[in-house]
């Protein structure tokens, strides 16, 4: 089937398997290999990317669904050179050991803080328990997310990230 | 010229690799790809123990984009056996451990066919056509029946289910007292029976493994804790020259001593680029992993401690039963027995005896 997704701000057009898995796609076909897969059931986030702005695991979403919309993944979010807050403020909290459950967890934290522009740490544990890490012990993820959210106003990060309005968004606890 | 030193105790320090990391150029082996790579897929035993009676796999060579399936005794005159680098006792009983099992399985997760495709998603297609025929054996799980006369067998041809017996005592080495005395005599004596549960280390980059045979030298990416050691091994166990083989471990997701190994996917890997005469990559699935990658722990610990009663201690006898599963890999025999350091911890003890038997049952090594 023939599919036009744009990742990352790129257009491409690819005939693909109805069956084939959105994270495949994008790490065979297009080489976009720093969204990477943890499991086979859908229980670790570290394929975790946008899909038109929200945070969808790859692993469980077809390269078919993806026809005619926006995929960002972790290799799309520094603007010219310079890094989004959230990747920022991981580097800065050492959220990240080996670092394979990072992309993962970068891109729904910041789906979360979407959503919850300041979570409490019960709020980030909540948000981010689809994604798992096996160095870190969460303590400085979740530091690093709220440091990230207390450095970040609305709007940050690429074009395709832009919620309409992030007052209306239905908030997350507080 | 005087200069002051700042102190470096104490001084937070910022991560130098993390560059990459976070933005997603990273170079797990998975990540990796060569022109012409071809796709290992493994089908594997879905039982504990039993006999391989037949293996057919004329469906799966029909499937498109299979370039060729393997079985064990396709494999059997170069695979060898896989290394066990850690003989703990002048005796202990070694299991041949082939990568790709011949006659029997001996472990659910135990490789026992391989596809090599153009791709995963065909390479995975034909494991459904490889069709197995299995006679049940009797199945051995748990460690306290195995050591028990008469037992069913995890290999026969060892005779027991008692790999080795290792022990250290403090009266017979004459660097302390004898523990049966000092229990005898004690005022206070604690009988302790654990179960230290068996464990998977769960790294969250499952395991892959990348052959390129095409140059002056075969290389060999690996997620491993050991490219050196897997390295010398490669040679030794399959005849290779040492200088005629790379070995790089790029970026590696997490190990935790599940990935300090030798692995039956990496011989296989190696063995069947070498013979394809092309790049070949395998990378295990979670469920893959859980299965078949080694385990850590499993023992069933005596403790008995012997004390006056002012808390003086005055022995420590130590007996454990250690599950080594169905085969003995790299380093696994030696592992429980450090444990002969540490169950005394920071008390001296006057007397101190530490005895570890290892045992095979059919379960995952």
């Amino acid at each position: 089937m023939r599919i036009t997704v744009t990742v990352d701000g790129t257009k491409f057009t690819d005939d693909v398997e109805p069956r084939q898995l959105l994270v495949h796609y994008l790490r065979e076909r297009l080489g976009k290999v720093g969204t990477v897969v943890g499991c086979d059931t859908s229980n670790c986030g570290a394929c975790t990317v946008h899909l038109d702005g929200h945070s969808v695991k790859s692993c469980s979403v077809l390269a078919v669904q993806a026809d005619g919309a926006e995929v960002t993944t972790i290799e799309g979010l520094a603007r010219d050179g310079q890094l989004h807050p959230v990747q920022q403020a991981f580097h800065d909290n050492h959220a990240l050991q080996c670092g394979f459950c990072t992309p993962g967890m970068i891109m729904q934290s910041i789906d979360l803080l979407a959503d919850n522009p300041d979570p409490d740490e019960d709020a980030v544990r909540h948000g981010i328990e689809g994604n798992l890490c096996r160095c870190t012990g969460y303590q400085n993820i979740v530091r690093a997310v709220r440091d990230a959210a207390s450095r970040m106003q609305g709007g940050a990060g690429p074009e395709a990230e832009q919620v309409a309005d992030v007052r209306a968004t239905t908030g997350g606890a507080q | 010229m005087t200069a002051t030193i700042e102190p470096e105790v104490g001084k937070a320090r910022l991560r130098k690799e993390d560059a990459r990391l976070i933005t997603g150029r990273t170079r797990w082996t998975d990540n990796l790809t060569l022109p012409g790579l071809l796709h290992m897929a493994i089908l594997r035993s879905p039982m504990a123990h039993a006999r391989i009676t037949n293996i057919d796999t004329s469906g799966a060579k029909e499937m498109p984009g299979v370039i060729a399936v393997f079985t064990g005794a396709d494999l059997a005159d170069e695979q060898g056996t896989l290394p066990c680098a850690w003989p703990i006792t002048a005796d202990m009983k070694t299991p041949n451990a082939p990568s790709l099992a011949v006659d029997t399985v001996n472990f659910a997760g135990e490789a026992v066919a391989v596809v090599v495709a153009r791709s995963a998603y065909e390479a995975a297609d034909a494991l459904e056509r490889i069709d197995v025929d299995y006679d049940d054996l009797p199945v051995v799980l748990d460690m306290a029946a195995a050591v028990r006369d008469g037992a069913d067998l995890v290999h026969p041809d060892l005779g027991t289910n008692k790999s080795a017996t290792w022990i250290f005592d403090s009266g017979e080495a004459g660097t302390g007292g004898d523990v049966e005395q000092a229990i005898a005599e004690a005022e206070v004596v604690i009988e302790r029976t654990y179960r230290q549960q068996r464990l998977i280390p769960a790294f969250m980059e499952p395991r892959s493994v990348m052959c390129d045979p095409t140059g002056e030298q075969l290389t060999l990416w690996s997620s491993t804790q050991i490219p050196h050691i897997l390295r010398f091994l490669l040679a030794a166990q399959l005849g290779v020259p040492e200088h005629k083989i790379r070995v790089i471990a790029p970026d590696v997701g997490g190990g935790f001593g599940g990935k300090l190994q030798v692995t039956p996917e990496e011989f296989l890997v190696f063995l069947i680029a070498r013979r394809l005469g092309k790049p070949v990559k395998y990378t295990e699935t979670r469920s893959e992993s859980l299965q078949s990658a080694h385990h850590g722990r499993d023992q069933i610990q005596k403790l008995t401690l012997s004390a006056r009663r002012d808390g003086t201690v005055t022995g420590l006898k130590v007996e454990l039963l250690a599950d080594m599963g169905a085969y003995l890999r790299l380093v696994t025999p030696g592992v429980p027995i450090l444990g002969a350091f540490m169950f005394n911890a920071i008390y001296k003890f006057p007397a101190y005896r530490f005895v570890c038997t290892n045992v095979f049952t059919n379960k995952t090594p």
